[in-house]
């Protein structure tokens, strides 16, 4: 005859079929608790009913945690004939365990009935509570951590309670406030608070293995607001309003509208905004100022500016850093030093063709764009146009014999730099003796000379193409202002 | 031409800067931070009344309480007295009183005037709520200095407002005359406050 390991699918289901009521009421796990202390034993029993007897009454009850089989459990019969199986798990290691109590058919194994068991710790202390009184939702939001992971679904319920002073005495309860799932934070609308009283809150964690308590807070709600940031402006150019001194910034600022009623100091922290600079910070700025002129900053430099606010002299949180206003200060007139060298070649008697060339060199950091050059001859009116106006750095312009001197200036929005006066004398310095040089790089040759005697002000090194360049074109030129030296580095541009 | 919430209250502002004609002395002493929340609270209250005052205007054309003075008379709305507060007859504990006083009859017209409209219910929500953190305010006060009764003052007989217009129009002429009170108490509050 053939065993139950042989039996078709159809032949097991028409069985199953018409076993007397169901599988699942033939086993029963009983657990004292569903839920344990993390690494605590549990003790389980599995009875199986006499309605499961005729399959075989000596049936071996099985264990399997998770997937597991556990052998050798204690099993009995009862009384009434029931079989029953104890199993004892030493150590729950795992937050999470599948009991199924099993027994063996044919080949076989059925599970007759499953037990979860949930395993984790009391729910520790919440910790770090705060609250702020939000005037946007009208509501006390309050925020905690709820300590580690206890690996039991917890209830934290946030309490409180109106009193007075240091809230040593409860007066009326205020009704719990419940987060929503996983957060850490809860509400209490505007209707439950006196928004100038005291009141205490505390965050009570709980869960199947017990309750705990975060210590309690005591405030009185306005003490704790958080404004919104003040809104910043840059003030549009008028009659009305004076132009800014140079390194300043004028802006005007109001408070987050909501909170006028609420008397307010202010910071404004501010750094330029391409340096790499730190923020610096000027306070405190009173709410009833709301026009202010920054002042000792870098000329032509574009400036972030933030605000923020507090309830003052009343206790209150600081509001946000506002938006960014982005604010740049005036050109200053460029201050540089202009090195110059020129070429003359006489035309005629009277008039001789003059190549002038430059080079600025900024005496300051921060020496203000230069937009443009002028060359003009000295003590002539403005009315008269100059020789040059250019953004290059060299002009060629026709003198008249009598004429030996010219005026150089960088100019910007803010003015002008001071003048370089150019005179066309040829003055002849001591010869050079030893003129050298080397190839340092591809991209940079060493000029060396033995200083003559006595020592120049300063030397002009000139230099171009050799041949078969054309002679006189694209000529170089630098200008060395310590006459002790007897090198210097040319760097291709 | 409409004022916006913003102006008016700049232009309270403005108003409560301007010392009393006749200089108030503090005829006794109250903790700063009382006063400070005081002057915090009646700002307060004066915006939420601007707020109410505003949206009457500007739905119903209710812009005038002036317009108002005879339904006031016949609806027999109270105001409630300041005497104690004013610069001739300055007198703490009155003052405290009334002010007291006064606001727990605000708390109770404001209440007789529940279902104005529903749009202008929060607004008359968060004012008798702000109102009554006010009136609480002083009365612990009140209560450490030892001056406050046993049992609070009660609000005593109310308007009752039958129709629509009655309890807009209402709204109209109780927040005129919470913005005088406050106005008045302010000043004397003001003074108080300054060292």
């Amino acid at each position: 005859m053939a065993g139950p390991g042989t039996w078709s699918l159809p032949v097991a289901t028409v069985i199953i079929l018409l076993l007397p009521r169901s599988l699942e009421e033939c086993g029963r796990i009983s657990l004292p608790t569903p839920t344990v202390h993390l690494g605590d034993p549990i003790t389980a029993s599995c009875i199986i009913s006499p309605n499961c007897s005729h399959l075989d009454p000596e049936s071996q009850i099985l264990w399997k945690l998770g997937t597991e089989l556990q052998p050798g459990k204690r099993q009995r019969r009862l009384a009434d004939g029931r079989q029953e199986s104890t199993i004892t798990v030493p150590r729950l290691d795992s937050p999470w365990v599948l009991l199924s109590c099993c027994l063996r058919w044919g080949n076989s194994l059925q599970i007759l009935d499953q037990a979860e068991v949930q395993a984790g710790y009391p729910p520790a202390a919440p910790h770090n509570l705060s609250c702020l009184m939000n005037l946007t939702t009208n509501s006390l939001i309050c925020q905690w951590e709820p300590g580690p992971n206890n690996h039991l679904p917890t209830n934290f319920t946030l309490k409180s309670f109106k009193s007075r002073g240091n809230c040593q005495t409860q007066e009326d309860a205020i009704p719990d406030c419940v987060p929503n799932n996983g957060q850490n934070h809860c509400s209490i609308p505007r209707r439950h608070l006196q928004l100038y009283q005291s009141m205490g809150i505390w965050v009570q964690a709980e869960n199947a293995l017990g309750t705990s308590k975060s210590p309690q807070l005591c405030l009185v709600p306005m003490d704790v607001v958080k404004l919104e940031p003040p809104t910043l402006w840059a003030l549009a150019p008028s009659p009305e309003v004076a132009a800014p001194q140079p390194g300043c910034l004028l802006f005007h600022w109001e408070p987050w509208k909501p909170s006028l009623y609420i008397e307010q100091k202010c910071e404004l922290r501010h750094q330029p905004q391409l340096a790499e600079a730190s923020w610096a910070l000027v306070g405190p700025l009173l709410s009833q100022t709301l026009q202010y002129e920054l002042c000792g900053l870098l000329p032509s430099t574009a400036y972030v500016l933030q605000m923020r606010c507090t309830r003052w002299p009343l206790p209150g949180q600081w509001s946000d850093w506002s938006p960014s206003l982005t604010l740049a200060t005036a050109q200053r007139a460029p201050i540089v030093r202009l090195d110059t060298w020129w070429r003359q070649r006489q035309l005629d008697p009277r008039t001789a063709d003059v190549q002038l060339f430059w080079k600025p060199m900024p005496l300051d950091k921060y020496s203000g764009q230069i937009q443009g050059y002028l060359v003009r001859v000295p003590d002539q009116a403005k009315a008269v146009p100059p020789l040059c106006n250019t953004t290059e750095l060299s002009c060629t312009f026709h003198l008249s014999s009598e004429t030996r001197e010219v005026v150089l200036v960088a100019y910007n929005t803010a003015g002008t730099s001071h003048p370089t006066p150019v005179v066309f004398l040829e003055s002849r310095g001591p010869p050079l003796a030893r003129l050298h040089t080397l190839a340092r790089d591809p991209h940079s040759l060493w000029v060396g000379w033995e200083p003559p005697s006595p020592r120049p002000r300063g030397y002009v090194i000139e230099w171009g193409l050799g041949p078969p360049s054309p002679s006189g074109s694209n000529k170089s030129w630098k200008m060395e202002h310590n006459g002790s030296i007897s090198g210097t580095l040319l760097q291709a541009v | 031409m409409k004022l916006t919430a913003l102006q008016l209250l700049l232009w309270q502002s403005a108003l409560w800067l301007v010392p009393a004609a006749a200089p108030l002395r503090p005829t006794s002493s109250l903790p700063q931070s009382f006063l400070l929340k005081c002057l915090e609270q009646m700002r307060k209250v004066q915006a939420d009344g601007t707020v109410l005052q505003e949206r009457l205007c500007a739905t119903h054309k209710l812009c005038h309480p002036e317009e108002l003075v005879l339904l006031g008379h016949a609806l027999g709305i109270p105001q409630p007295p300041l005497s104690s507060c004013s610069s001739q007859a300055l007198q703490l504990t009155g003052c405290l009183r009334q002010l007291h006083s006064g606001l727990v009859l605000y708390q109770g017209l404001l209440q007789a005037l529940a279902g104005i409209t529903p749009e202008l219910a929060p607004t008359l929500d968060m004012l008798q709520l702000d109102i009554s953190d006010f009136a609480l305010n002083i009365w612990q006060q009140m209560e450490e200095l030892g001056l406050a009764q046993a049992v609070p003052p009660s609000q005593g007989t109310m308007p009752t407002f039958t129709s629509a217009f009655e309890r807009r129009a209402g709204g109209v002429l109780v927040a005129s005359n919470l913005q005088s009170f406050l106005e008045l108490a302010y000043r004397t509050l003001r003074c108080f406050a300054k060292p």
